[in-house]
């Protein structure tokens, strides 16, 4: 019996709504397209295989962001990938501006990468973000300011 | 920080056209590939040195028939090794003789017999009889992984048990800390942690060399778990090894330290391996296993400058975020 018609339409219009902001949160773990595709396909399954209850869109995003975090720990814990993870040559594109801080924020050590972005991207409180993260606020406070000390040491103050 | 700059800049990380189609299309492959095999395959480019270890895949119908009601159901598997019939009616261990290491260690040069070193008698973990086997093939260690580490302790593992949770399977352990070398969570000597692999994983399993004991001692770089929302009591910390697919350097009665480091390519405990470290000859104990490659490649060191050796490689990749 296959379960995937029942839920289609559900998991199509989470696709269509959160697959690109979730992509870009692996990508920023991960720093590999096909690889974040491939993560998030997994939450997607994971979404369907436990099919869990929310009570808002807030929450429902809250529990993708979290498993997709989840899922890219795990993902750079198979030692394989260690070797392969890369920085991206360049983005065609992109204002050498942007690029600069793209760059810097990706070529930080991943415990700093997805706080700042779960905090500056996705607007999420340190509070938030520790949940998301399953760390303690300090922890996460601790690791922003790390982050933003080596951003600036990179790209300069205006970081 | 400027945010908007900062979203601007993260906003030009752009899926490639056709992601959202990609992935509604995977997700049904997957879903119906799922139901009909749970193999798989990791492979890596660049581990042409022939670092196989074998992946034993849990049969799902073994899973069915212990466990109908798909509960989350905690099993204890006395392993009849080696371990008295007290020890299985858990009796504590005998206390052993500490010996210094360096006078323990043999006078005559050449390699170190493994059957000579003092390993405190234990249990592992029972291999359930339905389990499938496959390859897996991995990167080798290197010394660079430990930055992922959240703390890297001295454990006994004092019990192990298997955990069952729907269709998974994962070998727990319950460690005492005894020493600590980095600890970014904030745990405390003498605590207790709760250590976690999924049963594929090399040091999941038992009657191996690398096998986990109960009443034995390990050097462990931990990290803290990603388990899926709801996979596991929320409560409870559960850690993993940093590196579960090779062994860990283990500690024996003696206080002698056992680890591997490979050659050619390099990997494993490099730094660690230098002029007092000895060859560890693991007489047949791996030649009948797939892990043979690993037979030249085990080190012991009974000096005491190991665990200061061991500390400065742990301050150089560990970080502390507190």
């Amino acid at each position: 019996m296959d379960e995937l018609p029942a839920f289609e339409e559900k998991i199509r219009r989470l696709v269509n709504q959160y697959a690109e902001g979730l992509v870009r949160l692996a990508y920023v773990s991960v720093r590999n397209f096909s690889d974040a595709e491939d993560i998030v396909q997994e939450v997607f399954l994971t979404y369907l295989r436990k099919r869990p209850h929310h009570d808002s869109p807030e929450h429902e995003r809250a529990w993708l962001i979290r498993v997709t975090v989840n899922k890219c720990r795990d993902h750079l814990r198979s030692a394989w990938i260690r070797r392969r993870a890369e920085m991206p040559k360049e983005l065609p594109g992109i204002p050498p501006r942007d690029y600069e801080l793209l760059w810097a924020v990706l070529a930080l050590p991943e415990r700093y990468r997805i706080p700042l972005y779960l905090y500056y991207y996705e607007d999420y409180s340190i509070g938030e973000t520790a949940a998301l993260m399953r760390l303690k606020p300090s922890t996460v406070g601790t690791r922003l300011e790390r982050g933003r000390k080596l951003l600036r040491q990179r790209i300069g103050d205006e970081a | 920080m400027n945010r908007l700059w900062f979203k601007r800049s993260m906003g030009c990380i752009r899926p490639q056209p056709g992601m959202e189609a990609r992935i509604f299309a995977g997700i049904r492959s997957k879903q119906q590939g799922r139901r009909r095999a749970v193999l798989r395959w990791i492979a890596a480019g660049t581990c042409a040195a022939g670092t196989v270890a074998a992946l034993w895949i849990w049969g799902g119908s073994f899973r069915r028939a212990q466990h109908p009601d798909d509960s989350e159901v905690l099993a204890v598997h006395p392993y009849a090794t080696s371990e008295t019939p007290e020890q299985r009616a858990g009796a504590a261990p005998k206390p052993t003789e500490t010996v210094a290491a360096a006078d323990a260690a043999p006078s005559e040069p050449g390699p170190v017999d493994y059957g000579s070193l003092s390993l405190a008698q234990g249990e592992t973990l029972e291999i359930p009889p339905n389990m499938g086997k496959a390859s897996l093939c991995v990167a080798l260690f290197e010394e660079s992984m430990l930055s992922g580490a959240d703390v890297v302790v001295k454990a006994t593992v004092k019990d192990c048990r298997i955990r069952y949770a729907g269709q998974e399977a994962y070998a727990q352990y319950t460690l005492r800390v005894d020493a600590l070398y980095f600890d970014d969570v904030g745990i405390g000597l003498d605590s207790e942690l709760t250590l976690e692999e999924p049963l594929q994983t090399t040091t999941s399993l038992a009657d191996l060399v690398m096998g986990l004991r109960t009443n034995r001692q390990y050097l462990l770089p931990l990290c803290l778990p990603a388990e899926e929302e709801g996979a596991q009591d929320e409560t409870e910390e559960v850690y993993r090894l940093l590196y579960p697919y090779a062994p860990q350097i283990e500690v024996s009665q003696e206080g002698a330290y056992i680890f591997y480091r490979l050659q050619d390519p390099d990997g494993g405990w490099t730094s660690l391996d230098n002029s007092l470290a000895r060859r560890l000859d693991m007489g047949d104990r791996l030649e009948q296993s797939e892990y043979g490659w690993l037979a030249e490649s085990m080190r012991v060191r009974f000096d005491e400058g190991f665990e200061e050796d061991f500390q400065r490689l742990v301050d150089q990749y560990c970080v502390k975020d507190e």
